[in-house]
């Protein structure tokens, strides 16, 4: 007997079902039914019959019941077991082409018998009477010595039977029987197997449509305005890094002094750099650098000392109490900053939120604009976060900027990135080697032979990085639309006192080279007029289009803003139909690179 | 567009390999997952965020599932900053592992194939290969398909029985509780206790499904192909054989419709007795049947192979009563 008991639960998942399922098969063939016996007596024998019902409840009944007995009885005498007559096998028609004759035999033709002479005797018997016989002729009595002639008498016409009119219709609606067949096949009609191949399909690829690209763009430039390499490495400070920009291109009237953690990787030689590029948009030239990191700092601060024109890197520790003559000179050059025009101090310190108040009451009456970093995130994410940066806003491949081959030990470093030890360049020979790259791609370019379809502009100041611009720009249009170099025009009037740095007459496309040099106040405005005269001025040869390029670390340090800039930009000239694309040089492509690639990249 | 055999998709696959499902799981599960819950989160109050929840908590059941062979999963992808680029990508991978798109959607479609399949046609038709006890055991523990706890076996004892069984994952939606029956039958699908991996990448197909849709502000993306459609015009349509009985299970919302506890209604149900199988008009004890209420008379084997070839690539879906007695069959469509 079974042993399995049903679960009086309620059965509420599919699992609960499943399992039950050959159970209940089994119990219909085995009712849960125990018999037990209790007691052997001599006569009969005690059972108990325990039963489940189907809801899991016992039930026992117990009964006594007669012990069985063997009872004698005589033998029959032999039974003849006939054999069964076997059974006939039934051949069924087979369905297909039955033909079924009338199985009924015709209508016999119904014959009549014809009679045989009939003899005609006078049953009455009468006297004989005498007979007189006239007188004839020896003929007439020959007539009597003939035997007696037969009677010859008209036969009847053969009879036609006519079946009547209801039994006619009887037979001709008398059922068709089958003739049976002599064998019958049959065939399997189960259907088969079918298999089908499966197809495959290529990979897809989504787009936006028009008015959800219009939507991201917009949210996009509101989302990275202000935003840049330096917001990028390090986001907590993003709102100081507004400031220096900020007091880099609007101002530009007075020193602005940087605070920086002492930092064993050298991160100050990154400020350097971006310093000098914030100097040379404000003011259009390079500014003079000091470094006052070990000896020499009593001698600058005592003859040199004036902020003014300079990017100086200062350690904190040597202008600290125990060198009274170098506080002194710290603090008058410092209290001079305040009638002074853009300069730069880098300051490191141990302390950084220590060093706030003490350059203030240095400074003091002069209230100096100091911008102290405090938070730098993890040295390895800083490193990755401006390897992937430079390499988009440069247009050189991230393997090669993360490259260690050939390094010095000093020059690179083990740092934890994604779960992962990795070694990288240190952030100074990254910048370097980028610095390096791009100034090598600039003398490459002024040296090639597109240099020949170039003309200088027409402000004598016009920069090297200007002149690189254009030749990249002639040599990117010829090569993409197949034109030849002299259908450039290089420097080309299109309008009233609207000069083109480029213009191709053929697709009616002006450039707009722009180097950010010497631009302030707000160096974003020269942008925006350089775009907008195609709009306001009269043009004598049509513009459809119109490109900007931005040299490459304008591009990375204002992206943000220089995204921005174009989308406000585009949706002014298109009420005119004109297009506006930002571009910056792509360094390893040797081509033009649009700036909204590098933010769609640079900001996911 | 090119075709692939069943037996060249599974050699393919190889979905005896727990690593061949960590790549599958890695590079694009786990991604479709951040990106679902990313625009779920931008976009709450639009129907868009509805679908991307539901994707991305299949997803997450998929990942759940997927740790119990594989053990951790990582995701390698960084999810855009950008919410407009994460509807784009999302609308993209979600298309890119759709049932036979590129790489991903060879397992997917895999898995899809083996949702509810006779053993017969399994063995003999479908896979061969997985006639290989070493590569049945393991494909099945990885999918979560128990040989010993099928979804339906045949109440007869023939030599057929075993052909007939049929298999496929508890939790994707198959047995049901037969709620009313008469001049129409409803029935309310069971859940099930333990998600298989099986059943959620089968639930996590229909979420693939409802984004592809495209509702709210996805439609504002725009796929270079409609994988959806192209496949179910080229999935083998319903049998002819069974004109009778089909309800229609619209695909863009099966991810609500077709889940557990969820109730089907239909004019016609199809009865099991045995190896009998009647479509009925109105279903009743065996006893009280006229003839009438007979519209078709046919036979398991027959219903089942006719039936195999559409269930097998989800043109068409069966839902079953927990005793194996009733059958409804559904035809999905976009």
């Amino acid at each position: 007997m079974s042993t399995r008991k049903r679960r009086p639960q309620t059965l509420e998942y599919v699992e609960d079902y499943l399992e039950d399922l050959p159970y209940l098969l089994e119990s219909e063939q085995k009712p849960e039914i125990e018999v037990k016996i209790e007691e052997e007596k001599e006569e009969s024998l005690r059972i108990k019959v325990i039963s489940t019902t189907q809801d899991g409840k016992r039930s026992e009944s117990v009964s006594e019941a007669p012990r069985l007995f063997l009872k004698e009885v005589p033998l029959l005498p032999p039974l003849i077991v006939k054999r069964p007559p076997e059974l006939i096998r039934c051949l069924l028609p087979l369905g297909s082409k039955i033909s079924s004759p009338i199985g009924v035999q015709p209508l016999p033709r119904t014959w009549y018998l014809l009679q045989m002479p009939i003899k005609v005797f006078d049953r009455e018997v009468r006297r004989i009477l005498p007979m007189s016989l006239p007188l004839v002729t020896p003929i007439f009595y020959s007539w009597f010595g003939s035997p007696i002639k037969p009677i010859s008498l008209p036969g009847q016409q053969t009879i036609l039977a006519f079946t009547l009119k209801d039994l006619l219709r009887l037979i001709e609606i008398l059922p068709r029987l089958p003739k049976v067949a002599e064998r019958i096949e049959s065939n399997i009609r189960i259907p088969p197997l079918i298999l089908h191949k499966f197809f495959l399909q290529n990979e897809q690829e989504a787009s936006l449509s028009e008015s959800t690209e219009a939507l991201r763009t917009k949210a996009q430039i509101e989302r990275v305005r202000g935003k840049g390499l330096l917001e990028l490495l390090f986001p907590e400070e993003a709102e100081k890094f507004k400031r220096l920009r900020g007091a880099a291109g609007a101002y530009a009237g007075e020193p602005i002094l940087i605070l920086l953690p002492e930092h064993k990787y050298h991160l100050w030689y990154l400020f350097w750099v971006i310093c000098r590029e914030l100097y040379r948009e404000a003011k259009g030239s390079y500014p003079e650098p000091a470094t006052l990191l070990d000896e020499g700092c009593d001698l600058w601060l005592k003859h040199q000392g004036a902020l003014a024109g300079k990017i100086v890197v200062l350690r904190k520790e040597l202008v600290e109490d125990e060198n009274e003559e170098r506080k002194k000179w710290f603090r008058r050059r410092l209290q001079e900053a305040f009638s002074q025009g853009l300069g730069f101090l880098i300051i490191l310190a141990k302390e950084v939120n220590e060093t706030v108040p003490l350059l203030e009451e240095l400074c003091k009456p002069y209230a100096p604009l100091i911008i102290a970093i405090q938070r730098i995130p993890k040295y390895g994410q800083v490193l990755t976060t401006l390897a992937k940066t430079l390499s988009e806003g440069f247009g050189i491949p991230y393997s090669e900027i993360i490259r260690v081959n050939g390094l010095e030990a000093r020059d690179k470093i083990a740092v934890l990135v994604e779960g992962g030890l990795k070694e990288l360049p240190q952030l100074d020979v990254m910048v370097a080697m980028i610095d390096r790259t791009y100034r090598e791609f600039q003398n490459e370019l002024l040296l090639s032979n597109y240099i020949a379809y170039v003309r200088r502009d027409i402000s004598e100041r016009e920069s090297e990085d200007h002149i690189a611009m254009k030749t990249l720009a002639i040599k990117y249009i010829s090569e993409k639309f197949g034109l030849k170099p002299e259908g450039v025009t290089c420097t080309c009037e299109v309008g009233k006192e609207v000069i083109a740095d480029l213009y191709v007459q053929e697709k009616a496309l002006a450039v707009e080279c722009e180097t950010e040099f010497g631009t302030t106040p707000a160096p974003l405005l020269k942008i925006f007029e350089s775009v907008r005269k195609y709009m306001d001025r009269p043009l004598t040869n049509p513009v459809n289009e119109v490109w900007v390029i931005v040299r490459n670390w304008s591009a990375i340090l204002h992206l943000g803003d220089l995204i921005w800039a174009e989308g406000i930009l585009k949706e002014e000239l298109k009420k005119k139909d004109v297009k506006v694309k930002f571009f910056t040089p792509d360094i390893h492509g040797k081509s033009l690179k649009l700036l909204s690639d590098i933010a769609k990249s640079v900001f996911t | 567009m090119s075709t692939i055999s069943p037996d060249e998709l599974i050699s393919d696959v190889q979905p005896w390999s727990t690593e061949s499902w960590r790549d599958f799981v890695e590079g694009h599960v786990a991604p479709i997952k951040l990106l679902a819950e990313n625009v779920a989160k931008q976009f709450v109050g639009d129907s868009s965020s509805v679908v991307s929840k539901f994707l991305a908590d299949s997803a997450t059941r998929v990942i759940e599932a997927a740790k119990r062979f594989l053990g951790e999963v990582a995701a390698r992808f960084e999810v855009p900053a950008d919410p407009i680029e994460c509807l784009r990508l999302l609308v993209e991978r979600c298309g890119n592992v759709f049932l036979g798109v590129g790489e991903g959607g060879k397992y997917t479609l895999l898995v899809w194939t083996l949702r509810k399949v006779t053993k017969e046609y399994l063995f003999e038709a479908l896979y061969p290969t997985l006639k290989d006890e070493e590569k049945r055991r393991k494909t099945f523990e990885i999918l979560g398909i128990r040989e010993d706890l099928p979804l339906f076996v045949p109440a007869v004892r023939s030599a057929l029985t075993d052909n007939l069984t049929i298999l496929g994952y508890p939790d994707y939606s198959s047995i049901c509780r037969v709620e009313e029956w008469g001049h129409y039958i409803t029935l309310s699908i069971l859940p099930a206790k333990e998600s298989t991996f099986g059943g959620a990448l089968c639930k996590f197909l229909d979420g693939l499904v409802a984004v592809l849709a495209r509702p709210g502000i996805l439609s504002g993306v725009v796929p270079s192909a409609d994988v959806i459609k192209t496949y179910l015009d080229k999935c083998p349509s319903r049998p002819p054989e069974l004109p009778y009985g089909w309800s229609e299970l619209d695909w863009k919302t099966s991810y609500i419709t077709f889940t557990e506890l969820s109730k089907w209604k239909s004019d016609y149900a199809y009865h099991i007795s045995g190896f009998a199988v009647r479509c009925l008009d109105i279903l009743e004890a065996p006893d009280k049947w006229t003839p009438t209420f007979v519209k078709q008379e046919t036979n398991l084997l027959s219903l089942l192979r006719w039936l195999m070839p559409s269930l097998i690539t989800g043109r068409t879906e069966m839902l079953l009563s927990a005793d194996g007695r009733v059958v409804l069959l559904l035809e999905r469509k976009i």
